[in-house]
């Protein structure tokens, strides 16, 4: 049980707009993934800009999109200096350059441009938001498809218990295309099939409440646990339930569970269970989790919620988060 | 602070099949580059045809094949460590897994199967381009059921699965952590790398006046990390602690390094204050040292800034100039060198060196491995992106 990490903001970016959205009343602007549109067809340069984005993939810009609007709506940030700030990606690559730039180079390699073969590496989503923002702190990414997201802000978790000096942004962005479909299409169920593919991009600021003398704010998420363990063979509702009751908590005392089956996900409140109506391939899990609290609510309450993936080689990532006044 | 011990550690190189041979060779000063007989270099595009290739002799059936050539490297790598290691139990939740490997030349054969339309291949290719395959073949031969990563940070990425693995067993969550990492060369490598003429056209030269690229080169180096309880609980003496690391970005430029060695100094500089201690404690670096013009020049500035004076007679050397460039693996191989190094207390020379560099004016042991001890080593890496990472070793007896 940890009780100094916290997710402290978040943003998000998806087809029906961007949350939070300063301009407009939050409350109305919630849902960002829930209507039939599938895709982010307004302007992302009103948010970053477009010079220097040539050579970017729409999953880059909608990663950076979400950093953006995170980093302009940090109240504090002066408790940072940009050479602290780090970023970890959960991204398995911009995948249609990717594709793009493999294919170039092996069809016609003289005519390959070289500004676009950062692309071929998987890093490239964290470069560029490093280089966008001027942060120079770590700039990673972790791949592990489906599960990208939560190990994210696993990975996240990790550095800033080590280094309470530390802050990380965890950010990720998918956009919808064929390189995409190809690496989904790998699921071991296709319970997921029916599951639309949206673009979306999300970003949070993992910090540890030492950083800076600050004082914890009870609206922000504790990141009280954390898990990844190989779990062949069982079910992701008894992993998480397991998971749970090490913590010190049973099911009932979990007011909040959103898990995903690779592309396949649920949310559970209470005993009332939801599938979630889109996949965002690793960022499923994260932007579920930021728009279902982004909801306004004024109970007051403690709230318990976990999150956790179950990806096709039986790895199991998990995070139990606690707000105590929801 | 954890004390992090490296209980054992292994490396395939075209050099040889483990570590032990592949730093005979280094020491000796051999280099691997030959004409390249897995990729088809044939076009006069390709100005170097030559890359440090294992051959296929080597590829182990319990583990992979051609199809997971890096996956295979990986393992057999992960084989001489876990020896080294005294075979401890690798299995269970208390073992974790952070590595660099990606099956990198799948995306080409799932580009091609599309082209071609070939469903078969583009399902077998889509299997190895899966970033998890590397990660699924270890657990599935150690048991190992502890949390696992697949980190991608280009050039830098082993260096990175060295810190991942550092902090999964200093958070408590894991007793050992098997960390590194391995690459073949891939056809979109070599392409991207003559594209924007970071290969050279002559051979590696790290810190040589003219020096004019590196080369690339297939490897695999792992290292199996220990908390000091667990070994001596189970009664393993490692010779080698893991002090520490440093981490940055440059954020100046998608390709190019910070002009004035920002983001080198800066992860520099934060694996001394992690590992706490001075820089005058550091008796070699094993140096990023690509043989680019740029890169030697500003990785010298840089360890100017971090060591002070004491720079000019610090042994910095590049086994790159042997082995090429094994891209995200190259930092797990060349954190092998430094523990080979810290056991032999013998330093691998920089190769093919022939002409100072007023720009680089370290001491680059050329040509010829040296005899001293060291007790404690640095080891960096520099990657696309802007990204880097620092780490630091010593024996454990130098307290």
């Amino acid at each position: 049980m940890r009780d100094n990490l916290y997710i402290t903001k978040y943003a998000l970016v998806g087809p029906q707009g961007i949350w939070p959205d300063l301009s407009c009343e939050a409350s109305k602007k919630y849902t960002i993934t829930e209507a039939d549109k599938r895709s982010v067809d307004y302007d992302l340069s009103n948010f970053i800009g477009s010079k220097g984005l040539r050579f970017h993939d729409k999953s880059s810009k909608l990663a950076m999109t979400a950093v953006r609007i995170l980093l302009d709506n940090l109240d504090n940030i002066d408790r940072y200096t940009m050479e602290d700030l780090s970023v970890v990606v959960g991204s398995d690559g911009a995948l249609t350059l990717q594709y793009q730039v493999v294919a170039e180079a092996l069809n016609n390699p003289r005519m390959m441009n070289p500004r676009l073969y950062p692309n071929r590496g998987c890093n490239v989503i964290a470069g560029q938001i490093s280089l966008m923002f001027g942060l120079h702190g770590e700039s990673t990414v972790v791949s592990s498809g489906y599960n990208s997201g939560v190990d994210s802000l696993i990975y996240a978790s990790r550095k800033c218990l080590i280094n309470n000096t530390l802050s990380y942004v965890v950010a990720g962005g998918e956009s919808i295309g064929k390189a995409r479909h190809l690496r989904t299409s790998l699921r071991s169920s296709k319970d997921g099939d029916e599951v639309k593919e949206i673009e979306a991009g999300f970003a949070c600021l993992v910090e540890n409440q030492s950083i800076g003398n600050r004082t914890h704010n009870p609206k922000e998420w504790n990141i009280t646990a954390f898990l990844q363990r190989s779990i062949p063979g069982k079910h992701i509702e008894t992993a998480i339930s397991d998971f749970a009751v090490d913590n010190g908590f049973s099911m009932e005392e979990i007011h909040r569970c959103i898990y995903a089956v690779e592309g396949c996900g649920w949310i559970r409140n209470g005993s009332d269970i939801k599938p979630i109506p889109y996949d965002i391939y690793g960022g499923t899990i994260l932007t579920a989790f930021f728009e279902s609290v982004s909801k306004p609510s004024s109970n007051g309450q403690t709230m318990r919620c976990i999150l956790a993936n179950l990806d096709r080689h039986g790895m199991f990532s998990t995070v139990l988060l606690i707000n105590h006044q929801n | 602070m954890a004390n992090i011990k490296i209980s054992g550690y292994g490396a395939v190189t075209p050099l040889g099949a483990n570590s032990k041979i592949s730093f005979k060779n280094l020491l000796m000063g051999k280099d691997a580059f030959k004409q390249s007989t897995f990729l088809d270099l044939s076009d006069d595009f390709f100005y170097q045809k030559k890359i440090a290739e294992i051959s296929e002799h080597i590829l182990d059936h319990r583990f992979g094949d051609h199809n997971c050539f890096a996956t295979v490297l990986t393992m057999l790598a992960l084989n001489e460590a876990y020896e080294m290691a005294g075979s401890p139990n690798l299995s269970g939740s208390r073992v974790g897994i952070a590595i660099s490997t990606l099956e990198s030349q799948a995306l080409e054969n799932i580009v091609k199967a599309m082209e071609i339309k070939d469903d078969q291949q583009l399902n077998r290719s889509l299997h190895y381009a899966d970033s998890q395959y590397c990660v699924t073949t270890i657990r599935r031969h150690t048991g190992a059921q502890g949390p696992s990563i697949v980190l991608s940070n280009a050039c830098a990425s082993g260096n990175h699965a060295i810190a991942a693995g550092y902090d999964m067993i200093e958070t408590g969550e894991v007793d050992i952590a098997i960390v590194g990492g391995g690459c073949k060369i891939f056809q979109s490598a070599v392409v991207g790398f003559h594209q924007f003429t970071g290969v050279s056209g002559d051979t590696c030269r790290p810190f040589d006046r003219n020096r004019s690229g590196t080369m690339l080169g297939d490897g695999a180096g792992i290292l199996i990390i220990e908390s000091a309880d667990h070994a001596k609980k189970r009664g393993h003496c490692p010779r080698i602690e893991l002090l520490g690391y440093g981490v940055s970005c440059d954020s100046y430029d998608m390709m190019a390094p910070h002009p004035e060695g920002l983001g080198m100094e800066l992860a520099m500089r934060r694996s001394l204050t992690m590992a706490n201690i001075s820089s005058n404690q550091i008796q070699y670096i094993n140096a990023h040292g690509t043989g680019t013009t740029v890169n030697d020049k500003l990785e010298s500035i840089s360890i100017h800034r971090v060591f002070g004076e004491q720079y000019l007679s610090l042994p910095i050397s590049s086994t790159k100039s042997m082995i090429g460039h094994a891209l995200y693996a190259a930092s797990a191989l060349e954190a092998v060198w430094c523990c080979r190094v810290l056991d032999e207390n013998m330093i691998p020379p920089t190769a093919n060196f022939q002409t100072k560099d007023d720009e680089c004016p370290i001491d680059c042991v050329p040509n010829q491995a040296r005899h001293t001890t060291v007790d404690c080593c640095m080891n960096n890496s520099f990657g696309f992106g802007g990204t880097n990472a620092t780490v630091i070793f010593r024996k454990c007896h130098a307290r």
